[in-house]
């Protein structure tokens, strides 16, 4: 498969020039090797439209990189950069552009630093949550990092991609937690973002603005560069965790719970990931805790007083938790809330008694709906109404919605869809997927973060002012990006010669 | 003889005592220590018959509890890859293949075998071979005559599994997207992930 656009001898004047700045080993275009780059979870898996890499290449310094770039450049080879290329459900390894050639940043998987004293990290993007948390463990640090589930990904690529994780604000905000960038533009030149910018900067994971423009929002989501370093802010290891839940038993006690809730931890008060479970009449949400005992034993408290104003709520404290945890607790709770990487999602996805046929793999749709529980209830009532009709009376099995109050002052209204090898199914979800976003576009609720498959038209759901803020983004990425090389598409951002009308 | 209760105890969470035999390892890669893994999910029978016939011949088995893999792969398979890529085989549910071959690629290694056994409600099994079936010398027609004892039978393939010079390097396996199965039936997956 040849790039599109590219002919067969700039391709390979292009292939040979990688082999020579990477090595020939770290070059592939075998069609077994490509493969591997395929997205486990395409809604287009095995037909015609699935997108799928022509090439790949894996450099591990950031001088391969600037070199890898530079020839790109010279024959307009479209790359599409990865990290470790676990971002399943989001489009997985494989380019939005098909026929980019995959950029494989795995190798550059070191650990560069990690400050206890000042609970930060400096890492490359092949570090995944797993090699950060071992680095951690063997160096005997006492600081957490906050996995994503699953945690086999690269810190890096899920904070530029948007994800999250379960331990505490601010750190559960993994793009919002980062701190200093390191990005290869398209031109091969490097740029260091904030105090990094300074030549033998002391305090580039420090102090995230600088001084000037902030730039790094260019870069999540995005198509600017290749980000080849990032920092972030890492959570001081708290003395306990203790959480609590507040259930209510009438629909539309739904609105002061999440209002209280939205208090406390605007108050950081509560300062874990909250979540809310529920529906009709019965709702409850789960406060979690992280601090020093007698500060959190206060804070529950204090969390009991609010809840209690609501009249019939049921407050139930759970148990205090210490840290470190030994194995045996380690063993019984949810490793994530506890800055520990696990794969355990993916069994819990699996075939249980709760979910007889699973069809292995899945995409989200995630609009961001206001943190209220009018909104709640609105977009339950949406839901419902629109159910029957999106999936033709049940034959679809979606599940949903799942509200998720992960981040501070944000609620995602989730809806997951199956993916499986039954290609008529998977035609009939990604219709459905496309219907829910424009009934919800409608609405007002758009998706932070989306499957390759629809970035572009969740992109124009984002059509303000006859879409200005695409089109802002559009001539940022012509100044920086002129040959349009870098990953083309992402998140609906396509270089001039690419671009519809 | 290895009990299933001797099994399932010195399964749960580790490793069978190491033999220095491994009669799997010896076929499947000669030239390598005998560090050959077999991981089967432990509350499945036939998966722990499968288990038993590897830990007969003193190949440590990994039985997973609820087909939770983070231990196994942190504990045991993570540190054996991180020094060399060794082969490892398994009957489990087909999100643990999945895990291990996504993780397995960074190592140097590809799904070599892939079967699928779908456990219908009245009892019987339908075997889909999906790759590597050569090698091993099965055929599904083979795995349906062995009746209840498919386990064991496939075991003893695998157990003899020879990986040719001319065998292809293999691609991604099925096992990120399950197949539609009948009512009440339950999906295992075999495989055996070796060096590419």
């Amino acid at each position: 498969m040849l790039p599109p656009n590219v002919s067969a001898a700039n391709f390979n004047r292009a292939l040979a020039a990688w082999r020579t700045a990477v090595g020939s080993d770290w070059v592939f275009t075998a069609d077994a090797d490509v493969a591997l780059y395929r997205d486990a979870y395409s809604p287009y898996w095995d037909e015609p439209e699935e997108r799928v890499a022509s090439a790949a290449v894996a450099p591990s310094t950031l001088e391969q990189v600037q070199a890898v770039v530079r020839v790109a450049n010279q024959y307009k080879v479209p790359l599409y950069a990865i990290s470790t290329g676990r971002n399943l459900a989001y489009g997985g390894s494989a380019p939005v552009y098909s026929g980019s050639v995959v950029l494989d940043l795995k190798r550059m998987n070191r650990v560069l630093e990690v400050s206890e004293r000042n609970a930060y990290a400096l890492v490359e993007p092949g570090v995944s949550y797993f090699d950060l948390y071992e680095h951690i463990t063997k160096h005997n640090l006492d600081v957490w990092i906050d996995p994503p589930d699953p945690g086999w990904g690269s810190v890096i690529g899920n904070a530029l991609d948007g994800g999250g994780g379960w331990t505490a604000s601010p750190f559960r905000d993994h793009f919002g937690a980062h701190c200093g960038m390191e990005v290869v533009l398209a031109s091969g030149e490097v740029v260091r973002t904030g105090m990094g910018a300074l030549p033998d900067s002391k305090s580039w994971q420090h102090n995230r603005w600088g001084c000037g423009p902030w730039v790094d929002g260019l870069f999540r989501q995005g198509n600017m560069g290749v980000v080849t370093k990032m920092g972030f802010h890492l959570m001081p290891r708290p003395e306990t965790m203790q959480s609590a839940t507040v259930m209510v038993t009438r629909a539309e006690d739904v609105v002061p719970l999440i209002d209280t809730v939205n208090l406390l931890e605007n108050q950081h008060v509560v300062n874990g990931s909250t979540q809310l479970f529920g529906g009709g009449a019965q709702w409850q949400v789960q406060v979690p805790i992280y601090g020093p005992e007698k500060v959190v034993r206060a804070q529950i408290e204090y969390c009991r007083d609010k809840f209690a104003k609501i009249a019939g709520s049921r407050f139930t404290e759970g148990e205090l938790i210490r840290t470190p945890l030994d194995a045996a607790t380690l063993n019984r709770v949810r490793k994530v809330n506890f800055g520990v990487p696990d794969l355990s999602t993916f069994a819990m996805l699996g075939r249980n008694a709760q979910n007889p046929a699973p069809p292995g793999g899945n995409i989200g749709f995630s609009p961001i709906i206001p943190r209220t529980g009018e909104a709640v209830l609105e977009y339950s009532k949406f839901y419902r109404d629109n159910l029957a009709a999106i999936s033709e009376g049940g034959a679809l099995r979606f599940q949903g919605p799942v509200f998720m109050t992960n981040w501070d002052r944000t609620l995602v209204a989730m809806i997951m869809f199956p993916i499986g090898r039954d290609k008529v199914m998977n035609a009939k979800m990604r219709t459905a997927f496309e219907k829910w976003v424009a009934l919800a576009a409608a609405r007002g609720w758009a998706e932070y973060r989306a499957p390759a498959a629809f970035q572009d038209q969740v992109a124009k759901t984002y059509s303000y002012n006859n879409h200005s803020l695409t089109r802002m983004r559009e001539t940022i990425k012509d100044a920086l990006d002129p040959n349009g090389i870098l990953s083309p598409g992402r998140y609906g951002v396509w270089p001039k010669h690419l671009r519809k009308v | 003889m290895t009990t299933r209760r001797r099994f399932l105890q010195a399964t749960a969470g580790a490793a069978l005592p190491v033999s220095m035999h491994s009669l799997a390892a010896a076929a499947i890669s000669p030239q390598r220590p005998p560090q050959f893994r077999a991981v089967v999910v432990g509350s499945q029978p036939d998966a722990i018959s499968f288990g038993q016939h590897f830990a007969a011949g003193g190949t440590p088995v990994h039985a997973l509890a609820e087909d939770e893999i983070t231990s196994l792969w942190l504990g045991t398979i993570r540190p054996l890859w991180l020094a060399g890529p060794v082969a490892i085989a398994g009957v489990t549910q087909p999100a643990t293949l999945f895990c291990l071959e996504q993780l397995a690629w960074s190592h140097g290694l590809r799904v070599a075998f892939h079967a699928e056994h779908v456990l219908q409600a009245d009892g019987s099994t339908v075997h889909q071979l999906q790759r590597g079936a050569a090698a091993a010398g099965v055929t599904a027609t083979h795995l349906a005559r062995a009746g209840a004892t498919w386990p064991t039978q496939l075991a003893q393939a695998m157990a003899t599994h020879r990986r040719h010079r001319w065998d292809p390097r293999f691609g991604p396996s099925l096992a990120s997207l399950e197949p539609a199965l009948p009512p009440d039936a339950q999906l295992l997956s075999s495989w055996i992930i070796a060096p590419a």
